[in-house]
């Protein structure tokens, strides 16, 4: 009995270890896929609930991103299948293109991280504050909208520009072999 | 992929798509892009990488900048920063975006991996409770709503304590006290706290309630009662429940926390922002505003509406005088009566303004004193009194204990019935005050307070005192009153009034003449911080010069119905 539940303890362990090091690769695949927050945070959800209760079929030593990946796009198929006519979804052209241009992407994603994480770094100091207050503070555009009076439109232009400065900076460190 | 403009739509559409709010024929547009144009595609990916690893609501993982913002408080600065951030693109956006959207109160926001059942896991068996999906789900909650804490460092401090009882493992925090964020919860059994974080956000906390500080700007409430007061430069202060996210912008709000996990949230002053969860484990964000309360359910998460309680939380305390405010009105009818301003004023009482003692005879009594201003040594928030007299020249008269002076009229000099106060209906007691009758009907409440200025009075509160004592200020000073229409058959001595409202000498408030058949008066006078007197002047009429009476002070009872000064938290 006792080692039952050690045994469990164990599994319930390497689960929760192999998704909090895994995640972000499988939230940035829904994201492709279904770029909107809201449905794909759902779509997350669903996800790691499959994945728990089908933890037993994973193959210890296996690409745990890709079990998780195949998951995912399972949830996604019913997704696209169920909201085909309420939601905004992508057509298949569209998806093709994405799946073919994701894979140059996805292969150095660490170098990835830690180029963004430098180039943050290295944001003209108000921008970086717009950043931190969008994703790490969790403000909606509409509440940063209020308290600046600033439109909401002029707002997305500006996170567009620093997208852009984040995307032109990540592209140079990974070139120059990720020293920035 | 050169053409620049494409570019910045593309960009623009990316990021709108992602927040929910493209139109189908933007999407469609947006589709068409990535279908036509490889490179278009390939930045689209770049893009959502991006997003996704600034984590994005709905994910798990830490934040990338969370080092630098480490350092960085969110203040008022930021406001500016933003700005700034915003100002050249706007020297470049198209006309076309510049217009504002209309968003809808409640807006859906982008947060995941809710627990479906409530939070109820005990945190501190935490690590030996994650043997389940449920559990699970919770630590993925838990992470989400709760920023992790930094290293060891003391954010905030105790300035006051009454009656706190402790019960976390560093024992007992008394004044004084730097509150770390390493430390573990800590658990107040009973009484109350104050504290004071780094960033001037005040925090007065009821017990029973455990709590903890995250950072500068950021705490927890596990459960209990709070009340947090944020300056301008605290701005962004943010309190996190086990299902809700308070953001201040600009605020005074109280939150309770119960242990089953429902919040509740009341904004006093300015706004916040409510970020909770909902069924189907979507987030949902509400700006809350001044005078409104939100309910958060334990249960489901879901929001709903609920009267704002004014009163509910500890705002200050001052455990020199084992003073506890809910926010209550101080009673200048209270003070009148020989209390405290917050206490029932109780049965009628009066003050002489010939002399500046308290006296429970309040019958006519006609005397004359001419200019004294009388200090009252018994009341700590009567400065004096006086009977008013410019005499024929309408001579300057001091009115304040530090030499400010009021030009008054001439009156007769002759005042009765001393400066009364009581509560309730004035029948029964031992005085000829007349009942109140306004519009033909008594005015009586049980719960209202009065006070009485016959003719020829003038009293003067001291608004420092009252801050010093309280460690309040005061926002303004209203009452409503008049003439009591028992008073309308007199034939000989129809009273009338002057009637005005000082602060430090100065007129904010008169009505001259005031006669029963103007009905009644009201007023809601500010009061600023550096105002620090406020006196009140009730002299005779003219209607002596009318002929129609032989006394000009004559009837002349003038009553203010529930005069207070209503307070607020003081901004030092």
């Amino acid at each position: 009995m006792q080692e039952k539940t050690k045994e469990k303890r164990n599994k319930d362990t390497q689960f929760l270890d192999l998704l909090m090091r895994n995640q972000k690769r499988i939230y940035n695949f829904i994201l492709l896929l279904v770029p909107n927050y809201s449905d794909a945070d759902d779509l997350m959800q669903e996800t790691v609930s499959v994945m728990w209760s089908k933890f037993d079929s994973y193959e210890p030593g296996t690409h745990f991103t890709a079990w998780a990946i195949k998951i995912a796009r399972y949830k996604i198929y019913n997704y696209r299948r169920k909201s085909h006519r309420h939601a905004l979804q992508f057509s298949e052209e569209s998806m093709d293109m994405i799946m073919q241009a994701s894979s140059a992407v996805f292969e150095r994603r660490q170098d990835r991280v830690t180029a963004l994480q430098q180039c943050l770094l290295n944001l003209p100091e108000h921008d970086r504050k717009l950043i931190t207050l969008r994703y790490e503070r969790d403000m909606p555009f509409k509440n940063i909208s209020e308290l600046t009076g600033r439109s909401i439109n002029g707002l997305y232009h500006t996170m567009a520009r620093i997208h852009k400065l984040l995307l032109r900076c990540v592209h140079k460190t990974l070139a120059l072999g990720g020293a920035v | 992929m050169n053409d620049p403009k494409k570019q910045q739509d593309f960009y623009y559409l990316v990021l709108r798509c992602l927040e929910g709010v493209l139109t189908p024929e933007e999407f469609a547009e947006l589709d068409k892009m990535i279908a036509s144009d490889p490179e278009l595609a390939k930045l689209y990916v770049n893009l959502i990488s991006i997003n996704s690893d600034l984590c994005k609501p709905g994910q798990i993982g830490t934040f990338l900048l969370k080092e630098s913002a480490h350092d960085e408080p969110f203040d008022s600065d930021t406001m500016t920063a933003v700005m700034e951030a915003m100002a050249q693109d706007e020297k470049t956006a198209p006309a076309k975006v510049v217009e504002i959207e209309h968003v809808p109160e409640i807006i859906k926001i982008n947060k995941a991996a809710v627990s479906h059942s409530p939070r109820k896991v005990n945190r501190f068996s935490l690590c030996t409770a994650v043997l389940s999906l449920a559990a699970l789900l919770f630590l993925m909650a838990y992470i989400h709503f709760v920023p992790p804490k930094y290293a060891s460092e003391p954010v905030a401090i105790i300035t006051d304590t009454i009656g706190a009882q402790w019960a976390n493992a560093s024992g007992f925090l008394e004044e004084g006290t730097h509150l770390s964020t390493s430390q573990d919860s800590f658990i107040l059994s009973k009484g109350i706290v104050k504290f004071l974080f780094d960033n001037q956000a005040r925090i007065v906390l009821e017990g029973p309630a455990e709590f903890e500080l995250l950072r500068t700007d950021q705490m927890v409430l596990h459960y209990g009662r709070l009340y947090a007061i944020v300056p301008p430069e605290a701005l962004g202060f943010t309190i996190t429940t086990r299902n809700s996210k308070i953001i201040d912008l600009g605020t005074e709000f109280g939150v309770e926390a119960g242990l089953d996990s429902t919040t509740e949230l009341h904004v006093l002053q300015g706004r916040t922002t409510l970020i909770s969860g909902e069924k189907e484990n979507k987030k949902t964000s509400v700006m809350v505003t001044e005078g409104v309360a939100k309910k958060i359910s334990g249960a489901d998460a879901r929001v709903s509406d609920i009267l704002c309680n004014q009163k509910k939380f500890v705002r200050e305390i001052r455990s020199r005088d084992k003073f506890i405010w809910r926010g209550e009105n101080l009673k200048l009818a209270s003070i009148v009566a020989g209390r405290d301003g917050f206490q029932e004023v109780g049965s009628l009482i009066g003050l002489n303004p010939a002399t500046g003692e308290f006296t429970t005879s309040i019958v006519r009594n006609d005397r004359t004193s001419k200019n004294i201003y009388n200090l009252v040594p018994d009341s700590k928030f009567i400065d004096g009194v006086f009977v008013p007299d410019g005499g024929m020249e309408e001579a300057r008269i001091p009115v304040t204990s530090m030499g400010h002076t009021f030009e008054c009229s001439n009156t007769s000099g002759l005042f009765t019935h001393e400066i009364a106060a009581y509560k309730g209906s004035i029948e029964g007691q031992h005085t000829t005050i007349p009942p109140i009758i306004f519009n033909g009907e008594r005015i009586e409440k049980e719960s209202q307070s009065v006070l009485v200025l016959h003719s020829n009075m003038g009293i003067t509160f001291d608004l420092q005192a009252i801050r010093e004592s309280t460690g309040l200020d005061m926002k303004n000073f209203k009452a409503w009153g008049g003439l009591t229409e028992q008073l309308g058959d007199s034939k000989e001595d129809l009273p009338d009034v002057d009637f005005w409202i000082l602060v430090d000498g100065q007129i904010r408030y008169e009505k001259k003449r005031l006669k029963i058949e103007d009905g009644t008066i009201s007023f809601d006078v500010v009061v600023s911080p550096e105002d620090r007197f406020l006196t009140l002047v009730v002299t005779d009429g003219l209607r002596k010069e009318d002929g129609k009476r032989d006394f000009a002070y004559g009837n002349d009872f003038f009553f203010l119905i529930d005069p207070e000064l209503s307070l607020t938290a003081s901004t030092e």
